[in-house]
């Protein structure tokens, strides 16, 4: 009996088995995607904290080397400040002039936002300000 | 009787069986690339967001410690492996099997072995590098200013 069951059996067909292996393969593909996702996750995050201590650092080095605005700035202009070698591969810095205030006005302080972008994507990845002085001339 | 069934079996030809192994073997090798690839970038990713978050936490340590003491101490250990920074009652300890430092103070590469004291009056610029031993394709650099918001 069991013998004659066993002989009725047919097996899978090649086709089957082939559909099998396709979806198969599908699920292993959506599974990997995890992996990839993880990966841009790390890239992201490292960007991220690399780009923070880069403003940080712009931020003291402009102050500390007192650097300047040209006089009657107004917002929106950009600061040149590629003589501070603040770009650092992947990432550039770039100065922005903000709106004037009237209590930095009395002490000749402009605020100057600093943004640090990953040059590829021209993304911003940290964003910070900082007051610096209106050049006399 | 059970004789009779044994022989009328008609098995697979030696085509057919080659024809299966083959398939098998080319689904077993598609399958099993996929899982080392995937063992593999685990291991990166793995290895990536530990040394992201040691620098992180020994930049905010560095960090926390300029603003509050006058002095810093930073030592690096003969192997490499284990970085002290200490201020008057704060030491912080970094330490890990994978891992190895490299920093750089003022553009002068602290040596192994070696410590600098610092005074935190000034800005202080500090370049540290976390280092895996074991995956050199995995560091992370990070660049920054130490300074007190006076």
């Amino acid at each position: 009996m069991f013998q004659c069951r066993q002989n009725d059996e047919q097996g899978f067909t090649l086709i089957e088995v082939l559909a099998a292996t396709t979806l198969l393969l599908i699920v292993f593909t959506c599974l990997f995607g995890i992996y990839v996702q993880s990966t841009a996750y790390n890239t992201s995050n490292r960007e991220k904290l690399q780009a923070v201590y880069l403003a940080k650092k712009a931020v003291s080095t402009l102050r500390s080397d007192q650097a300047t605005v040209p006089k009657n700035a107004k917002e929106g202009d950009e600061v040149n400040i590629s003589a501070y070698n603040l770009n650092q591969s992947p990432f550039e810095v770039k100065a922005t002039v903000m709106k004037r205030t009237a209590e930095a006005d009395q002490v000749q302080l402009l605020p100057v936002q600093i943004s640090v972008i990953e040059t590829n994507s021209q993304k911003i990845l940290a964003k910070t300000f900082v007051y610096l002085k209106e050049a006399s001339s | 009787m059970k004789r009779k069934q044994w022989n009328e079996q008609k098995g697979v030809t030696l085509i057919e069986l080659l024809a299966a192994i083959t398939l098998t073997t080319i689904v077993i090798a598609i399958a099993f690339s996929a899982l080392f690839s995937a063992i593999k970038i685990y291991k990166d990713n793995q290895a990536q967001a530990r040394l992201q978050q040691e620098a992180d936490i020994i930049l905010s340590h560095l960090n926390q410690i300029s603003e509050k003491q006058n002095e810093i101490t930073i030592r690096l250990s003969p192997d490499s492996r284990t970085l002290t920074i200490a201020a008057n009652d704060d030491t912080y300890t970094y330490t890990y099997d994978q891992n190895y430092y490299e920093i750089s103070i003022n553009s002068n590469q602290l040596q192994p072995g070696d410590s600098v004291t610092l005074k935190t009056n000034t800005p202080i610029p500090i370049l540290l590098y976390v280092k895996d031993r074991n995956l050199s394709n995995q560091q992370v650099k990070v660049s920054t200013t130490l300074e007190r918001i006076h």
